[in-house]
């Protein structure tokens, strides 16, 4: 008997017995039984593109190859408030985890795990977003299901993960109630998305404009409004995350986690903590030799402008790494960002940086320049 | 919600930074709940995550309107797709009412798809809301929900159809329904009527409902009936409910053989036919009892009936047979025997009229197939009109061409069932209709009416029906002599009415023969009977002489006896002699000395009577001369 906990709903499923279907033409479920005398090749196929059924929450299905005994499975979960960035941020790391050429500079092979996830999330969001510069539309309030997923191949180690995301609304992750967010119980990796316009006075107005920020920037709040409560979903998130993992009493909670100061192109300029990392080259983010070097001067830069709140998670975790990014380098007007300074940057490192606190990636090895590494406090 | 059970909040969410319950995101923002313990309530129900009510998906267009029942509370809400106050796309906006369910019920719920109270735009919406007065939403959604409804009528019955046949497989499941191209079922709220309708409360259920959704429900707390924008893509959910394209018939319910489904596919033709002509049919056929499982629908699709007797579908076999399906198999869906078929035109609504007359008029082929059918037809409508219920459209008996027989025989049948008395009533009625051939054959049918009420009629009818007043008249004269007691009532009639002298002319229009000769026999069979003495035959002429028509003159000498028609004359001729500027003649007064009074009712009967003297004031001295009264009048004349 092969036991898999549900990343939907925590259910122990015993893998083997799970009602096995398949997607029609019309994508309507239908049972799918393997003929006992069917070529092995035949129930393969059959198999790699079929789903196991979870009976929990009114039921949900799961990639077949989900069960991969061979496989670890990676949880990701996007924290943050509502329009903090979280969507677009993903959107613009998936798009670059597809581009499989430059990571085999880190060994790696990425293939989706399941081709109709995965072509309903480039569908609906990454070919929106990355291709026609669209800004995405609010992310609703929904039962949590799985937002994307892929097979990854460390073709050095010999050794395979699969790495599934949830991004859920930030209005659902502030709510208490576990219920509502029994996935977190699976979650093992964590990117926390900070908001800088929810930070007093990290955001700057545009020149001359007249205008704040917030008002063209998608999902930032008016420059000079921000506060410093931090973001309730973090706490949320943290504190539930302890309750499923038992460590309610820990000093450090076991899961990695990667904050990120997204929206990073709306920042006020000339802090040198922060200069250095937006005037980077643009495949520095390959280079996981200055992750431990990045972390220290976002750290550096939330804590003295008053964001500590927002810090929680670095203290929290105890494997953790901070990142400046954009998704999109721009904001938008009328809902499209525009080409000519649509320019989506660092958006891969932080994820990079939890696949190496995961063991994903041999850090020490793992710089685009040469050997290169940092201390996520994970041995590898 | 507040305390008080008849009135209904209201909330509004959207995107806020920093919401009602203190949140940032989608929540409550404006509201006329005060308690926020009461608000997060709701906020938990209409945002919860296995079935977020209020949430609007992506890519949705049109408003949605969603109804749901939370036990014995209930919320309707409408929302639609907003760009935030950020310029975020997708953000959501509903504006929900919520209430008691005694209050807040499905139908109250479609009434207000039109309500001019929804919120429009987040930018523009209002900043506070109070609660709402349930009697006036009550009324408001009354009004919108019979709009509706009247659209509702008007749908593709084809799809009403397989809707109804689909949802009679599983009466207590449900349903999701995706169009078959694109874009949402613009009418989903009138096909919500159709089947509330239809239905009910039979299934014991709520029809729990949203109009337009971009996703397939895939949660338990969901409502049953959920119209889709586009077809359920894919999703790692399963889907809760049937999943039903449009217009076409899904098997959702518990197996049956092909007879059952049948049944059933058919059923549901008849309730969609019989759903877009009439109301009043549908609650014909709804099931007396619950029907919450298949075999139950089918047992309610096999047993239905439009009246004792009668197949549901009858109403629907007619109009098949009127546009032309004279095939056996058609026809062998009629009741058999006449009573049944009698039955069930007897329980058709009358809208079914209007729909049935041009399929079955004369020389159809629906009435060469089935003469004995387009008979019962003319004969149902006939007796409505005859009987004053439900009676159709006139246009309606012209296109059925309706036969003078079948009119004899229904006023015959309401003579029978109601008796003489209202049968005047009845014949107005027909007689308004201005049948061809009808009015000749009524003498037999009205003669057992009272001759007063024939007379009555006659006046009534004189403008428009001529030639029938004349055969009622004839009716009258007929009955010569007439019994005392009608006598003195037509007598009284005639005073009433200026012995009819205006009906009369209407009758014989340019022909003063054909009308003295009528008054003559009218005052022969009516009045003269009754002049005992001279002096009666005084009063009598001074009435007429009021009146004062050549036609009336003439026909009173005509029509007393030999010994009074010298007077007459005389009388006659002064009334010329003045109309042209002369002096009368003098008439002495016919002595009473020899001639005995007449009996007090008599005396009552004639002009002066309590209605003539009130009608005719001349009349107030009756003892005074005629001369007097003529003097007088010409005075009067002069000083005019």
């Amino acid at each position: 008997m092969v036991m898999i906990e549900c990343p939907v709903c925590l259910r122990n499923l015993d893998w083997e017995q799970a009602p096995l279907v398949t997607m029609g033409e019309d994508l309507a479920p239908t049972p799918l039984v393997l003929p006992p005398d069917e070529a092995p090749a035949a129930t393969r196929m059959r198999l790699g593109t079929a789903y196991r059924t979870c009976p929990g929450r009114g039921g949900h299905y799961l990639p077949a190859d989900y069960g991969d005994m061979k496989a670890e499975r990676i949880t990701v979960g996007m924290i943050g408030n509502s329009a903090a960035g979280k969507s677009h941020l993903l959107a613009a790391m998936i798009g670059q985890f597809m581009r499989g050429i430059r990571l085999r500079q880190l060994d790696l092979q990425v293939s989706p795990l399941d081709l109709l996830i995965h072509k309903r999330y480039v569908q609906e969001a990454v070919t929106p977003f990355l291709d026609q510069r669209k800004e995405l539309d609010r992310t609703r309030v929904a039962a949590a299901e799985i937002t994307d997923a892929f097979l990854v191949a460390n073709l050095a180690a010999g050794k395979r993960y699969t790495v599934t995301f949830f991004d859920v609304a930030g209005e659902q992750l502030g709510r208490a109630g576990a219920e509502e967010n029994l996935f977190l119980g699976a979650v093992n990796a964590l990117i926390f998305v900070v908001d800088p316009g929810a930070v007093r006075g990290l955001v700057r107005a545009p020149a001359g404009s007249g205008v704040n920020a917030g008002a063209v920037n998608a999902g930032a709040v008016d420059a000079g409004e921000g506060g410093t409560a931090g973001d309730y979903t973090f706490d949320n998130v943290l504190k539930l995350l302890r309750l499923a993992r038992d460590e309610a009493a820990a000093e450090f909670l076991g899961v990695p986690a990667a904050v990120v100061v997204t929206k990073a192109d709306l920042l006020r300029r000339g802090d040198l903590l922060l200069e250095r990392w937006l005037r980077a080259e643009a495949d520095e983010d390959l280079d996981l030799s200055t992750v431990e070097e990045e972390s220290g001067d976002v750290f550096t830069y939330l804590y003295t402008h008053g964001a500590d709140r927002w810090l929680e998670p670095a203290q929290q975790c105890i494997w953790s790494t901070l990142h400046f990014a954009s998704a999109a380098g721009t904001s938008p007007r009328d809902k499209v960002f525009p080409e000519e300074s649509f320019r989506p940057f660092r958006v891969i490192k932080p994820l990079l940086s939890l696949l190496a606190m995961k063991g994903v990636i041999d850090s020490r090895n793992a710089a685009a320049g040469g050997p290169g590494q940092f201390d996520t406090g994970v041995p590898v | 919600m507040n305390q008080d059970l008849q009135v209904v909040d209201q909330i509004i969410i959207s995107w806020s930074e920093r919401t009602l319950t203190e949140g940032r995101g989608v929540g409550p923002t404006v509201s006329s709940i005060r308690s926020k313990e009461e608000l997060a309530g709701w906020e938990r129900r209409l945002l919860a995550t296995d079935w977020a009510a209020a949430e609007v998906g992506s890519g949705v267009s049109r408003p949605a309107l969603v109804y749901l029942q939370f036990g014995e509370e209930a919320a309707v809400l409408r929302k639609k797709a907003v760009t935030d106050p950020r310029g975020r796309p997708g953000s959501t906006l509903a504006h929900a009412l919520v209430g008691p369910v005694s209050v807040l019920g499905a139908r109250v719920a479609l009434g207000l798809h039109d309500w001019n109270g929804w919120a429009e735009e987040d930018g523009d919406g209002p900043d506070k809301l109070d609660a709402l007065d349930s009697r006036e939403l009550s009324r408001t959604a009354s009004h919108g929900y019979a709009t509706l409804d009247a659209s509702a009528r008007n749908l593709d019955p084809g799809l009403l159809a397989a809707l109804f046949a689909t949802l009679l497989s599983d009466p207590g499941g449900r349903f999701s329904f995706y169009p078959a191209g694109e874009g949402a079922l613009d009418p989903a709220a009138a096909v919500l009527c159709g089947v509330l309708d239809m239905f009910g409360d039979a299934t014991g259920q709520a029809w729990t409902f949203s109009t337009c959704e971009a996703d397939e429900p895939a949660a338990a707390n969901r409502p049953r009936l959920v119209f889709l924008s586009q077809a359920p893509g894919f999703s790692t959910r399963v889907p809760t409910g049937h999943r039903v394209r449009l217009g076409e018939l899904a098997w959702c319910g518990q197996p049956a053989d092909d007879a059952g489904k049948d049944v059933l596919r058919e059923f549901g033709e008849t309730l969609a036919e019989t759903f877009a002509w009439s109301p009043e049919a549908i609650g014909r056929l709804r099931p007396r009892g619950r029907v919450t499982s298949t075999r139950e629908a089918i047992a309610w699709a096999r047993n239905a009936e439009f009246a004792p007797g009668v197949p549901a579908d009858f109403g629907n076999v007619l109009l098949a047979l009127g546009r032309g399906r004279i095939e056996p198999e058609v026809q062998r869906r009629l009741p058999s025997t006449p009573g049944a078929l009698a039955a069930g035109m007897n329980a058709l609504p009358a809208e079914t009229f209007t729909r049935l007359a041009h399929l079955w008029g004369p020389g159809t082929a629906a009435a060469t197939s089935r003469p004995d059918v387009a008979e019962a037809l003319g004969r149902q409508v006939a007796w409505r009109f005859v009987s004053g219920a439900g009676a159709p459209a006139a246009a309606v008996v012209r296109s059925l061409g309706v036969p003078a027989s079948a009119w004899l025989e229904q006023l015959e049948r309401y003579r029978s069932e109601y008796g003489p008395a209202d049968l005047a009533d009845a014949v107005r009625r027909v007689a308004a209709l201005g049948v061809p051939e009808l009015d000749a054959e009524l003498g037999q049918i009205l003669a057992g009416m009272p001759a007063d009420e024939l007379l009555v009629l006659a006046d009534e009818c004189a403008a428009d029906l001529p030639e029938l007043s004349v055969r009622l008249l004839r009716v009258v004269t007929g009955r010569d002599p007439l019994p005392e007691g009608e006598r003195r009532a037509c007598r009284s009639q005639l005073d009433q009415r200026a012995f009819l002298v205006r009906a009369v002319e209407r009758c014989y229009p340019n022909d003063p023969r054909g009308e003295s000769e009528m008054l003559r026999r009218l005052l022969s069979v009516i009045v003269v009977p009754g002049l005992h003495e001279p002096r009666n035959l005084d009063r009598l002429l001074a009435r007429v002489c009021d009146i004062r028509t050549a036609p009336l003159l003439h026909a009173l000498a005509g029509a007393v006896p030999p010994g009074m028609r010298e007077r007459v004359l005389l009388v006659a001729g002064n009334v010329w002699f003045q109309d042209n500027g002369l002096l009368p003649l003098d008439v002495a007064p016919t002595p009473p000395a020899d001639v005995k009074p007449p009996p007090p009712a008599e005396q009552a009967a004639v002009p002066v009577a309590p209605d003539a003297a009130q009608s005719h004031p001349r009349h107030e001295a009756p003892r005074e001369s005629l001369w007097t009264r003529l003097l007088r009048s010409l005075r009067l004349r002069r000083s005019l």
